[in-house]
């Protein structure tokens, strides 16, 4: 359950100030998959952000499963992401220096988890999302399509209730983007996996539960 | 979490290279500088057992015959040595002296006869001088066992020695060594009669077991070799008029040779800066050496962080708090230095077998090998505190922004 009561969000920067987002309020409920949608630059990726816990608003407030986070420590914060929260991005963010298997670990180096247990995890993540060959290539190996399946594997390695996706399918053709969308689908409907995705592409959008549309920083509808 | 490190640093090996020769010749440098100067600071503690205070150095060129090449034996010098022997009977006589005692390679002097010798089935390495029977009181050295030489001595049927307890040790082992026989030349038989403590032939940074050996030098002996030096053990308080009027003496006797007279004193002070020179010279170059390496791995692992802040976001998104980025960039320094460090320590571990130790002792040597041990890591950890505090602060919103 994710709820944001008048939220605000404003980037300062030494000359300029931008209101990236202005009084937005919003109800998502567990198991909804909601997508973003908006022109570029409109606060999209900045509302994830603020969902995500990677950033904090200005004003206003914002809980995460009842838990009121605008006081919350570094510490809880980061377990917070870590436990309850998966993120896939539009350019994958994966680490190259690792092979696919220690990219989709990561999560869990930060949880108390035995090496194995770990392993085991990752390794059914990546059979999720049909990567089971790949496990001990490097990501530039793989496809723009199979990277961000490793993304999404790593994304939901530790079993979160909910996963964030900032324009996923942004840097795919369109097979591959299908592809992605039937995996994220296929957690909501059958795990039950709350899904926030921000995206460009209405085809993807309809097939949502809902769509938020953000225009400068406001939402519209 | 480890080997998820090692994992980065392998794969990164190229540019975790670098650091890593960087850490590795800074611990041989630091090594060298913890070794040389705990083996500096340890010998100066020592003691000399003998003294500088108050005691005036006489040079007279007189041509030794047994000291010339054959070409340039210019014949007898039994003259010369006879007056020696007078002006050295005629110094003692007065009232500033206390000793005098003659000398080929007096304390401070730079000049040493040392070798090895065939003895007793032993190879010894050992520091040779022959010195009159005013030698030991001249530099005031006390004995541990047995006697020092006496006039009464030019009767006994071999020529006595003695030796320093380093060199007793190291030829008789727990035997006494006084009245073993030494070592002979010609027909002369020479033989142990007193023990003195570990002689400090060049002072306070004479390495340590020099093994000397003081042969008995007597002016009643035919074509002696003249002793280049007399020591001159004058009361304390003694003006430097004195030395005056001792040159002056000696140039009475010896108008055609040329001569000096300094005292100790002045000589310690010459050899102590020539040993310290190199010394204080190396210790400038190691410490602008450990501060361009101290700067150049913050810079480099500073810009490790930035060139990583992209990862670094990711984990804080993934879950990693600030101080667990903060603790793992500290690891990964960690890691580079114990690589660095292992290679270090197996490197300075030949060294023994390289024969290290005859220059330093095992003290030294081992207080060198954990000292550089402990001062790397600690500058290394020391430089990756502000590059892992600034990648704990990584934000991950800013961070995953730039694509
Ligand atoms: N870290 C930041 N610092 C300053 N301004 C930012 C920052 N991130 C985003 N912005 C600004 O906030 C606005 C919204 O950005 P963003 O949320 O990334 O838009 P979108 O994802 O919809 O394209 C833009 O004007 C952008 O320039
Ligand atoms: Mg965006």
């Amino acid at each position: 359950m994710i709820t944001l009561n008048n939220i605000d969000k404003v980037y300062r920067t030494e000359r300029v100030e931008t209101l990236a987002l202005q009084n937005i309020n919003l109800d998502i409920a567990d198991g909804e998959f909601v997508s973003i949608m908006g022109p570029s630059g409109c606060g999209k990726s900045t509302l994830l952000n603020l969902i995500g816990l990677l950033d904090k608003p200005t004003k206003g407030k914002l809980l995460l499963d009842g838990t009121h986070i605008n006081g919350a420590g570094d510490r809880s914060l980061a377990k917070m992401r870590n436990e309850k929260l998966g993120f896939v991005f539009q350019s994958f963010h994966l680490v190259p220096d690792l092979t696919v298997l220690d990219n989709v670990e990561i999560p869990l180096l930060y949880r108390k988890i035995a090496a194995g247990e770990r392993k085991k995890l990752a390794l059914a993540a990546l059979d999720r999302v049909g990567l089971s060959s790949r496990v001990h290539h490097f990501p530039t190996q793989l496809s723009g399509g199979q990277q961000q399946r490793v993304a999404i594997a790593r994304a939901i390695v530790g079993k979160p209730r909910i996963v964030l996706a900032d324009e996923p399918t942004g840097n795919l053709d369109s097979a591959m983007g299908d592809e992605i969308m039937g995996i994220l689908q296929e957690l909501n409907e059958k795990d039950g996996t709350t899904v926030v995705m921000v995206t460009h592409d209405d085809r993807f959008a309809q097939q949502t539960g809902r769509t938020i549309r953000l225009f400068d920083g406001r939402q519209v509808a | 979490m480890i080997r998820h490190l090692l994992k980065l640093v392998w794969r990164r090996k190229r540019a975790n290279a670098l650091l890593i020769v960087e850490i590795f010749f800074s611990f041989l440098v630091f090594f060298a500088v913890v070794t040389f100067g705990t083996s500096a600071i340890m010998r100066y503690n020592k003691p000399l057992n003998f003294d500088w205070h108050d005691v005036l150095v006489l040079n007279v060129s007189i041509p030794s015959e047994r000291g010339l090449p054959p070409g340039e034996r210019h014949g007898d010098n039994t003259a010369d040595v006879a007056a020696l022997d007078r002006l050295m009977k005629e110094i003692a006589a007065m009232p500033q002296v206390v000793a005098i005692g003659g000398s080929h390679t007096p304390p401070y002097s730079l000049s040493t006869m040392e070798g090895v010798w065939h003895m007793r089935g032993k190879r010894v390495r050992m520091t040779m001088d022959d010195v009159t029977d005013g030698y030991p009181k001249a530099m005031n050295i006390s004995l541990l066992r047995g006697r020092w030489f006496k006039p009464e001595d030019d009767a006994l049927g071999y020529t006595p020695v003695v030796v320093d307890s380093d060199l007793a040790k190291a030829l008789f082992g727990d035997e006494d060594p006084i009245g073993q026989k030494f070592d002979e030349e010609g027909e002369h038989e020479q033989r142990v009669i007193g023990v003195m403590p570990p002689f400090r032939k060049n002072g306070e940074f004479t390495s340590e077991h020099i093994n000397m050996v003081f042969r008995r030098l007597t002016l009643a002996e035919k074509s002696v070799r003249v002793p280049g030096s007399l020591l001159i053990r004058v009361r304390p308080g003694t003006p430097a008029a004195f030395e005056e009027a001792i040159s002056r003496r000696t140039h009475e006797i010896f108008p055609n040779y040329e001569q000096r007279v300094r005292r100790m004193e002045a000589m310690r002070t010459f050899a102590l800066r020539i040993y310290l020179t190199p010394v204080a010279v190396g210790s400038v170059i190691a410490a602008f050496l450990i501060t361009m390496v101290a700067l150049g791995l913050s810079g480099v692992l500073w810009q490790n962080v930035t060139r990583r802040t992209r990862e670094i976001g990711l984990r804080r998104a993934l879950g990693a708090a600030g101080n667990e980025v903060n603790r793992q960039i500290l690891g990964e320094v960690a890691l580079l230095a114990t690589l660095a460090l292992i290679i270090g320590v197996i490197v300075v571990a030949q060294l023994p077998l390289l024969g290290i130790l005859t220059l330093v002792s095992p003290t030294s040597f081992t207080i060198g090998l954990v000292g550089a041990l402990a001062t790397i890591y600690g500058l290394t950890l020391l430089c990756g505190l502000y590059p892992s505090w600034l990648a704990g602060r990584v934000q991950p919103a800013q961070a995953l922004h730039y694509e």
